[in-house]
């Protein structure tokens, strides 16, 4: 018995130290990202269960797909099909998309277990979150005229105050991250996207999925889904994002009350490097 | 004796001897005189206290209810104990510096493990150390995760492969078959997800793929064969009932589930073959269980077997049958497997008794 005991406790100690060796390792050397994101990005993460007794304090990364589609209704998105995720994009991920386009009868209800797990990368304030806002802005024109010819039209009238909120948020509390590109090849993407301050790589799960006659591609899920927060900037969080969240369920517009200065080492693994007040939750805090 | 086990079914053996000396005695059948009967009531009695002392084990019907009250307890304790260590840690967590939080991670799974050994060296049941074991187990699993949230790793499937390592050593070393139960499922799990990420998949998403399974199934099913449990009481049933639940579980799943399979057959086909394979592994299993005596591998099998039957069944004639009337059919071929079975057990003992 004794054997095995001390067995165990090598396994034990021999696990932790593996672990904490990789973190060090990911934290060595300079970061491959560093970049100031806000409350926009990095919400705080709210339990759905309000009796919730979880101490600990983490953010929610928050990210969005680009979607050109004139009538869109929605201006948050992550899972439709980046226009970037063609067939050329998904046979360059390792998909053999002749054979699975060949067949679609035979694939169509087997697209979810085809997936792949890639490098995506996550443009901050860039060309696609441009492009959304002027999508957005030609959406709400279109909206208004119409509800000017019909004014009595609840439909149209609904319409256009729904869409009036959801372009507010846009502006003011959703995400300013955008997919705009994935890769197997994780030095090719470095190089490429190269300014440190404004692209995020984060590993994720692109997958299939059949849309009627074809197969398109999606991505399914970043593996970085929440970002711990340690003493003290948990604290001073806890201060400043008192009271109203953004979230999935409570639309209300919050302008971002803080910064965070979040890295991306060498194993693509994220820290909260630093955390600050925005200038307007600064002073409501005095 | 090399278990406890082996020693209870001795201790067993023993008090229904006298039970039914005593009943021969009463129906004036048989009387043994004190000179043929004292040296067995003797030898019997020392038996009895050497096994008492190795193995703890229980005497009387009284004593052996009382052992069934006293697994119960320690099985809800140490689940609850285990429950509680985890929501402590989560409650009080979030006002720890991160050097306190991956000082007092790392030390509670060492320190309980040291506790529990020193704690079985102190106590002959084994119920404390059994319980103080889980607690070093869930302490272990605690420290995995939370370091994992601490330092955002990415999570692994190399995890489970630690986990199951940890409490395959805390059950041998104790005695424990809910940790070499959880020791099982960990590193079948391990399997599972290894085998989904070499065709492409999200380790995490293993459970999507039922045919991950297979493998370690038989794997953990042979364990008995190859690695000798003797000095383990109950650890024989425990691979052999996780190896085949692991085997036949995903095959009814895929049996009613073609799109889950690797193969790219037809859907139906797919599912024709798995619940003939069901058929045949579920019938294979209770026709080993009967040659080598293994009750579990009988009563798993037989579970299946029926499963089979009445998924079988529900998908011929729930649809086209008025219920009474299918719950009729399902009545009678219980029935008949009762006749079957009933005429199993009639042979067996025939051949028993013509060897006798």
């Amino acid at each position: 018995m004794r054997k095995l005991i001390l067995v165990g406790a090598s396994v034990l100690l021999l696990t932790n130290v593996v672990v904490l060796a990789g973190v060090s390792y990911n934290r060595s050397g300079e970061p491959l990202v560093s970049i100031e994101l806000t409350e926009r990005e990095l919400p705080v993460w709210q339990s759905y269960n309000s009796a919730d007794e979880n101490s600990g304090t983490a953010l929610s990364l928050k990210w969005q797909v680009f979607n050109p589609d004139e009538n869109l209704e929605y201006l948050s998105n992550t899972y439709i099909t980046p226009s970037w995720l063609d067939d050329e994009k998904l046979t360059a991920l390792g998909f053999d998309m002749d054979i699975l386009k060949a067949d679609i009868e035979k694939y169509q209800y087997r697209t979810w277990h085809h997936s792949v797990e890639a490098l995506v990368v996550l443009e901050y304030q860039g060309d696609s979150y441009q492009r959304m806002l002027t999508v957005a802005e030609n959406r709400m024109e279109i909206l208004q005229k119409r509800a000017a010819n019909f004014p009595d039209d609840k439909r149209e009238q609904n319409k256009l105050s729904n869409f009036k909120k959801q372009l507010s948020r846009l502006k003011t509390s959703q995400s300013r991250l955008y997919a705009i590109d994935a890769g197997l090849d994780e030095n090719a993407l470095f190089q490429k996207y190269a300014d440190k301050n404004r692209y995020l790589f984060v590993k994720a799960e692109i997958g299939l999925r059949w849309n009627k006659k074809d197969i398109e591609g999606r991505i399914r899920q970043l593996y970085v889904k929440q970002v711990h927060v340690p003493l003290p900037f948990s604290n001073m969080l806890s201060r400043i994002s008192a009271g109203e969240r953004y979230g999935a369920y409570n639309t209300t517009v919050v302008t971002p009350r803080y910064r965070v200065q979040l890295n991306i080492g060498q194993r693509l693994e994220p820290w909260v490097a630093s955390v600050v007040a925005t200038e307007s939750a600064d002073s409501s805090l005095k | 004796m090399d278990n406890k086990q082996k020693a209870q079914q001795r201790a067993d053996q023993i008090r229904a001897f006298y039970d039914e000396v005593e009943q021969l005695d009463a129906d004036q059948v048989l009387k043994f005189d004190a000179e043929q009967f004292d040296p067995v009531v003797s030898y019997h009695n020392a038996l009895l206290d050497s096994l008492t002392e190795k193995f703890d084990i229980d005497i009387s019907a009284q004593q052996k209810q009382l052992s069934t009250g006293m697994k119960i307890a320690s099985f809800i304790g140490a689940l609850a104990l285990a429950a509680s260590v985890f929501f402590l840690f989560y409650q009080f967590w979030g006002y720890f510096g991160t050097t306190l939080q991956v000082s007092i991670l790392i030390a509670a799974p060492l320190f309980s493990l040291f506790a529990t050994y020193w704690v079985s060296g102190r106590e002959a049941t084994g119920y404390f150390a059994k319980l103080l074991s889980m607690v070093s187990f869930t302490c272990f699993v605690l420290n995995l995760v939370m370091l994992g949230q601490i330092f955002n790793i990415t999570p692994s499937e190399n995890a489970l492969l630690v986990w199951a390592a940890f409490a395959v050593l805390l059950a041998y070393a104790f005695d424990v078959r809910l940790l070499l139960a959880a020791g099982i499922l960990s590193f079948a799990g391990f399997i599972a997800a290894r085998v989904g990420t070499w065709s492409g998949m999200y380790w995490l998403s293993f459970g999507s793929r039922p045919e991950n399974y297979l493998l370690p199934a038989l794997i953990i099913f042979t364990v008995p064969l190859w690695l000798k449990q003797k000095r383990y009481s109950g650890f024989d049933p425990v691979y052999r009932v996780f190896g085949c639940l692991l085997f036949l579980f995903p095959v009814l799943v895929l049996s009613n589930w073609g799109y889950g399979s690797y193969l790219i057959w037809d859907a139906a086909v797919i599912e024709g073959s798995y619940q003939l394979l069901g058929f045949v592994i579920s019938a294979g299993l209770i026709v080993l269980g009967i040659r080598q005596h293994w009750p579990d591998t009988i009563n798993t099998g037989n579970a299946f077997f029926v499963l089979f039957l009445y998924t079988k069944m529900f998908d011929w004639w729930w649809d086209i049958m008025p219920k009474y009337l299918f719950f009729l059919v399902i009545a009678l071929s219980s029935l008949l497997m009762l006749f079957i079975y009933k005429r199993i057990r009639l042979q067996s003992q025939l051949v028993e008794d013509s060897h006798a």
